[in-house]
């Protein structure tokens, strides 16, 4: 595993293809083994920032560097390199269904490391495990079609574990999970940090965020980086998170009294 | 604040007007339905390729090879006792692979075949192809002339029309049992991995796999799509505006797919994909499926060889 810095991104700027600007001359460093959560409403550019860290888009200026190397486009255009990156970074889409794109759960698990050149019966062993590690070996020869919520999020991980990678990014993970799943998902992430792997979740379900990190990144509806320290710290600032619309208060009166209430935009 | 319009009228009544006139499920909505219910049984149950039969043991190559050379072996028999044969034979299969039997061939005698009869019945008069008469239906001494062509002096049913036409629908109607006890005895992702055994390449495999995935997924889409309408529509629209609800529909589930293709596809290149598609698992030939295949081999060689076919 990488020591130092696993991403550096320098005065990054990203442009949309239909037209505005995202993150202008966003600097940013995150260390091998960090837990970090990234905040913001929607709309905010989470998930682009996470596809920029993946490397599934590029900066339309300044440079984002992975593991010591510059990312550019003829690098990722180079199949031995972008299958080497993409085992080390793993990415889980906020949508399950674009992740499982085969028609049997086995074979959506195997896609990734076959990519990788494995021979069949290492494919065969991880999945196994992988399989049994998030208890879906009965799931094996399902349709994804067939599968509830938790369990197509338990399958999009497999996909992904199975290739062991160094970084694990997920978008909105604990969308339309039942709490009993959330937990498992929560146990899981916490496990595989244990062991050192970077965990870089986008969210704004602010409850999980203190569970799953100890670095926050604020993103503002502007699209600016507007926060980057302890997650504790933030969640106690209730100014920030207000002006970055996570959360909204309201007032109400009982027993003469004048009560204000925060509830977190979920 | 809200707007006037949003207040609650003061006298209205509880419960909704009823006696209007009852509105019919559009024929559109009516068919998508139908197409994501026979998909999702199609995609989902399997129940049959569970079953503990003899061709569920099979391996899918295997299955997929036999099926291919008993449906050339139909397509080619010039003998009635090799079709019956060939019938009995898959018959028995589907007995043995535990399949309702009696439920698919009325299924497969009683409306595919009679489709090839219609298209077969021109083929059996003389005016068409000429032979023996088996029926007369029309003659006269005296032949029509329109334009100084000549009608037909007689008109009717040839023996030999009559036998192409049965052996027309013979050869369909099995080489449709066939095609039934494939698809029901293997479950659909091992029969499009099996299309490899015949060199069908693995991106194409892929795409197939691909496309019959996100087949069911876009037909949820539209199912919802017309649900959302037909509960803001109030009483029966012009069809000029129903023309172009439903283009509208296709247009914003066509932009729908194109954003899901482009995250799919970044979902593969994610997970090490770089346009090269690996091979995924390979079934294992067993002792049942060579004993098949030197059954099958077998027949084969009998039925070519034995002066049924080629005659």
């Amino acid at each position: 595993m990488c020591k130092g810095p696993i991403f550096e991104l320098d005065r990054v700027c990203f442009d949309y293809p239909h037209g505005g600007q995202l993150f202008k001359g966003l600097e940013l460093k995150i260390m091998s083994g960090e837990k970090i959560v990234l905040l913001g409403p929607n709309g905010s550019g989470k998930s682009t920032l996470l596809k920029l860290l993946c490397g599934l888009v590029l900066p339309s200026a300044g440079t984002l560097r992975a593991f010591g190397t510059e990312i550019t486009e003829q690098r990722l255009e180079d199949n031995r390199f972008a299958r080497e990156y993409h085992q080390r970074v793993g990415f889980i889409f906020q949508n399950s269904e674009v992740q499982l794109f085969t028609t049997r759960v086995w074979d959506e698990i195997a896609f990734g490391p076959l990519q990788m050149g494995l021979d069949l019966e290492t494919v065969r062993e991880r999945v196994e495990d992988v399989m049994r590690l998030l208890g879906i070996a009965h799931l094996q020869d399902h349709s994804p079609y067939r599968l509830s919520g938790g369990e197509k999020k338990k399958v999009a991980l497999a996909s992904v574990l199975i290739l062991n990678p160094e970084v694990l990014i997920l978008d909105e993970p604990t969308n339309g999970l039942d709490p009993k799943t959330q937990r498992w998902l929560v146990d899981l992430l916490l496990a595989l940090n244990h062991q050192g792997r970077t965990i870089i979740t986008a969210t704004h379900h602010l409850e999980l965020a203190h569970v799953i990190s100890e670095r926050a990144l604020v993103l503002s509806e502007g699209h600016n980086l507007v926060y980057d320290g302890p997650t504790a710290q933030v969640l106690q600032n209730r100014e920030l998170l207000m002006e970055v619309n996570l959360i909204d208060a309201y007032y109400h009166v009982h027993d003469q009294e004048r009560h204000v209430h925060y509830y977190i935009h979920g | 604040m809200l707007p006037e319009w949003m207040v609650p009228e003061p006298n209205r009544t509880t419960s909704c007007s009823a006696g209007g006139r009852r509105g019919r499920r559009s024929f559109l909505s009516k068919s998508i339905q139908d197409m994501k219910k026979a998909l999702c049984e199609e995609l989902v149950t399997g129940h049959w390729a569970k079953q503990a039969g003899l061709w569920q043991r099979l391996d899918p190559g295997v299955k997929l090879v036999s099926a291919v050379l008993l449906i050339l072996l139909a397509g080619m028999a010039k003998s009635l006792g090799v079709l019956l044969f060939l019938w009995g034979l898959i018959v028995g299969l589907m007995l043995l692979s535990r399949l309702p039997v009696l439920t698919i061939q009325k299924r497969v005698w009683g409306f595919i075949p009679l489709l090839t009869l219609l298209a077969a019945v021109p083929g059996m008069f003389n005016i068409v192809v000429d032979g023996s008469p088996l029926v007369m239906l029309y003659e006269t001494s005296h032949p029509v002339t329109w334009f100084g062509l000549s009608g037909p002096g007689s008109i009717y049913i040839t023996v030999q029309g009559l036998w192409a036409a049965m052996f027309l629908v013979l050869r369909v109607g099995i080489s449709l049992s066939v095609g039934i006890l494939l698809t029901a005895t293997t479950p659909l992702a091992a029969l499009l991995s099996s299309l490899r055994v015949l060199r069908v390449p693995t991106l194409f495999v892929m795409v197939i796999e691909m496309s019959y995935r996100y087949l069911v997924l876009l037909l949820t889409i539209s199912i919802e799509m017309f649900d959302a309408r037909t509960l803001r529509t109030v009483g029966d629209l012009p069809l000029r505006k129903k023309q172009e609800l439903v283009g509208s529909s296709i247009g914003a589930l066509f932009i729908r797919s194109l954003t899901l293709s482009e995250e799919v596809y970044m979902a593969m290149s994610a997970r090490c994909y770089t346009g090269e598609v690996t091979a995924r698992e390979k079934y294992r030939i067993g002792r049942l499926d060579i004993a098949w295949i030197s059954i099958i081999a077998l027949i084969s060689i009998a039925v070519t060889t034995g002066g049924f076919v080629f005659v």
